[in-house]
């Protein structure tokens, strides 16, 4: 097959709100057996993908499973990984499958079906019976967990070997932290359900009290897992930083809580998360309007990590701020390689042809001419969307000097649609197009009152002589 | 405000021409806002909420300059407007597409735009296809694919021929009324066409909207959810009374030899109902444009993109209201008189260069629906 098979499932995104609520839950509980039946069917994934946006917005009752309940607790940190990064307090859903295996093959099938039975025996409603079934699985995993990490700790062959079941490092930190999480389970089900639905915007004055409550209760039972509470609320942050202004807020209310000691977990964890995310940059842009989209990104990136900086200076950790400084220019390399100088070939090749003079001359090139200017008018946009932050990556300049050559091109190219208005040499639909265009460069560059000035007066020259 | 407008409308208009038509602006300020004539025939753009007022501020254009930083764009929409003779939703749409064209507002919008007048063109002339063919016998019957070559023309005209007699209409009046029914119906199509038009798919589109407004803003906290149930509620209403009319419209369909009789009494009947729904319909693309995107691509939260809907939702006029609709619609207009005030205050609109593109994608999704 030459061609590229028409995708079957394009239509779905239109429809996804034409299927009833109960039908739509009814079609998630299927698709999700499948997947868990293994169907072979590779379809399986990408309707769940398409379905996503209204899945987010409708959350549909999921049906309990053992899977899912041994995840209850930090079901907030998992992510989807495209490579071998683990962020602090993220759990990548790769490993999971893993983590299950191991599980399933040291503390035996028995136990897991029983509290299988248990749960697919209730009523999804009844949150006690489920509560219940979880405290104990959590329970049972984190001491099988545990038990195996001290172990290889301690030998060398087992860590291998363990490290070997789990697919690799990546797997061996992960169930490090899983054991973390499952310490606490039945406080982060507690905290989760008493926070907003994620994620969270503005937390509000009762996400922080839930955040407090469970803060005091891991204090009191397993103050050694603080970290891991913290890392469930910052999952459900849209913003990563709020989560430093959540927990200076719980500090001041309890002075005997560690809030140094929080405030720097958190920092560093933001930090960690960022890091994998600017190196994830490195594969987005494809297109212009991606390169504005990644420009926006990497604006978010920046006001992060000033806060978290902020925070990192607040705490007095000098290692912190190193690490938060080291990904700043890490962010400021992929930005400039991304963002800033991958259009001055575009750049140089129409300031070129605009100075030889022979801009606008030729009939002939005139496609060629439109495309550039509007090559550069998608630059424009992407490096003006970077001035809000371009300081911080110590860019300004380069933008800057890039976004004047361009106005002074447009300038340029301005005054010649000048001239060939003054010369009557303007008539044709491609000369007018390209007009059209440079006024919109213009309006990019100088500002829409003398974009409108040249547009009047190219409305003039059409309107006289299309009254002859 | 500020001296520079105390003067307000109804919340809800009394008709259409109170109410203005949507305009297709890219300054994000006035984005998607009704305008309308006034007593000298000048443009006036009526703002729901200024500056968190609680009615709809009118402002003469000359205004929108001292307030806004407009685009280039609307200063030429705006200058294609004033030609305009009658401000209706086709001609504006009309404008807005020429003006587009030029490639002022960038290159995708421009592709947009002709995207769109193919698509416009396309659906006068496949409506007009079939109402002819509604016409014509099984053995004279071609398909829209053979209409355009000489072949299928000649066979189109001899099944026309027959029906002329068969029906005792003359066959230019027969290609006559085709015409101006076709024109009439454009955007929104006949009702069993093949493909729905445009303003069909927008129906579609404004049931998906109610389903899922409702259930987003019922699974919220009360607050964040009310104006997405307000926006759930009104869409509802509205899509009700667009129901009734093209009930009504679709009659004409259902035995078109009848209504080719008697389109000299009946022609006028079905342009008045073709407008009436144009007319509903008018800005609701651009809402369920706003959600949609604000869902699949979260460059708006939903909770604002809701806010800015309550700035941009169309009451349908009083004139469209039957009595038993009556009590529904005063309940929407004093909710909305609440809601609007707050909905011009929360929705700080982007005066920057982001703003300008996040509106130019909307539209750019919008044309090519």
């Amino acid at each position: 097959m030459t061609e590229a098979a028409p995708d079957p499932l394009r239509h779905l995104t239109s429809l996804l709100f034409n299927i009833p609520p109960e039908k739509f839950s009814v079609l998630v509980h299927d698709l999700e057996s499948r997947r868990r039946a293994g169907s072979p069917d590779d379809n399986v994934d990408s309707i769940l993908d398409r379905l996503r946006p209204r899945l987010a917005i409708m959350q549909p009752k999921r049906a309990p499973t053992i899977k899912r309940l041994l995840c209850d607790p930090f079901e907030d940190v998992l992510y989807n990984s495209t490579r071998d990064l683990k962020p602090i307090g993220r759990i990548p859903r790769n490993v999971l499958g893993y983590c299950w295996d191991v599980l399933r093959e040291e503390i035996g099938e028995f136990d897991l079906d029983r509290i299988e039975r248990d749960i697919t025996e209730v009523d999804g409603d009844d949150l006690i019976a489920i509560d219940l079934a979880g405290a104990e699985l959590w329970q049972l995993a984190a001491t099988c967990f545990n038990g195996l990490l001290a172990t290889a700790r301690r030998d060398r062959d087992a860590r291998q070997s363990l490290e070997k079941r789990l697919g690799g490092e990546l797997g061996m930190d992960s169930l490090r932290d899983i054991a973390g999480f499952l310490d606490i389970g039945p406080s982060l089900i507690s905290l989760r359900r008493s926070m907003s639905r994620p994620p969270i915007e503005q937390p509000t004055s009762t996400d922080v009290l839930g955040v407090a409550e469970a803060i005091g209760s891991v204090n009191l039972i397993r103050p050694d897992r603080l970290e891991y509470l913290i890392y469930v609320v910052l999952g459900r942050m849209t913003e990563s930083t709020d989560v430093l202004d959540i927990l200076r807020r719980v500090g001041e209310d309890d002075p005997e809580l560690p809030t140094d000691r929080m405030l720097s977990t958190a920092g560093e964890a933001i930090a960690s998360q960022i890091e994998a995310a600017v190196a994830e940059m490195e594969f987005r842009v494809d297109s212009d309007t991606n390169a504005d989209n990644l420009a926006r990104q990497a604006g978010q990136f920046v006001e992060t990590l000033r806060k978290a900086g902020e925070a990192a200076r607040a705490t007095g950790s000098r290692q912190h701020s190193r690490q938060i400084e080291q990904i700043t220019n890490e962010l400021a390399r992929q930005a400039r390689n991304q963002l800033v100088e991958i259009g001055d070939q575009d750049i140089t090749k129409l300031t070129r042809s605009i100075s030889a003079g022979d801009w606008g001359a030729n009939e002939e090139n005139s496609g060629d001419e439109i495309q550039a200017i509007e090559l550069l008018q998608g630059r424009v946009t992407t490096l003006k969307l970077m001035t809000g932050f371009s300081d911080d990556l110590r860019l300004s300049d380069d933008i800057d000097n890039r976004l004047d050559q361009i106005r002074d091109a447009a300038k340029s190219a301005a005054s010649q649609i000048r001239e060939q208005i003054s010369a009557g040499d303007i008539g044709d639909e491609p000369s007018r197009r390209r007009a059209y265009a440079v006024i919109r460069l213009v309006e990019l560059t100088s500002g829409s009152e003398d974009a409108d000035r040249l547009r009047q007066r190219l409305v003039d020259y059409i309107k006289a002589i299309e009254a002859v | 405000m500020n001296g520079i407008s105390s003067n307000t409308t109804a919340i809800w208009p009394i008709n259409f021409t109170e109410r203005g038509v949507s305009i297709g602006f890219t300054t994000p300020a006035i984005a998607q806002l009704r305008a309308r004539r006034d007593s000298r025939d000048k443009l006036e753009l009526l703002v729901p909420g200024l500056s968190g007022g609680p009615g709809i501020y009118i402002l003469p254009w000359s205004a929108l300059f001292e307030l806004f930083n407009l685009t280039v764009h609307d200063r030429a929409l705006h200058d294609a407007l004033s030609e305009i003779e009658d401000l209706h939703p086709v001609a504006t749409r009309k404008a807005s597409q020429i003006v587009a064209m030029t490639g002022i507002a960038g290159p995708r919008m421009a592709e947009a735009a002709r995207g769109a007048t193919t698509n416009d063109m396309t659906e006068r002339l496949t409506g007009n296809f079939h109402l002819l063919s509604s016409l014509v016998e099984k053995e004279d019957a071609i398909t829209l694919e053979e209409a355009a070559t000489a072949d299928g023309q000649r066979t189109l005209r001899r099944g026309i021929r027959k029906a002329a007699t068969r029906i005792n209409v003359p066959e230019n009046d027969i290609h006559a009324a085709a015409e101006k029914w076709s024109q009439a119906v454009s955007p929104l199509g006949l009702p069993n066409m093949r493909t729905p038009n445009r303003l069909r798919i927008l129906l579609e589109k404004i049931t998906q909207f109610i389903r899922a407004t409702e259930e987003w803003g019922g699974s919220v906290s009360e607050e964040k959810g009310l104006p997405a149930l307000f926006a759930s509620s009104v869409a509802t209403e509205t899509k009700a009374v667009v129901d009734d009319v093209l009930k009504q419209l679709d009659q004409f369909a259902v035995s078109p030899e009848a209504t080719f009789q008697s389109w000299k009494t009946h022609g006028a009947e079905v342009k008045r109902l073709a407008d009436e729904a144009i007319r509903l319909l008018d800005g609701w693309d651009h809402i369920v444009t706003l959600w949609e995107d604000s869902v699949h691509n979260s460059r708006m939260p939903l909770e604002l993109a809701t806010w800015t809907i309550i700035r941009q939702i169309p009451m349908a006029p009083k004139s469209m209201i039957s009595k038993t609709r009556q009590e529904s619609w005063t309940e929407i207009e004093r909710r909305l008189t609440r809601l609007v005030g707050e909905a011009g205050s929360r929705v700080v609109t982007q005066t920057d260069l982001d703003g300008m593109l996040h509106e130019e994608g909307l539209k750019f999704r919008e044309a090519t629906f």
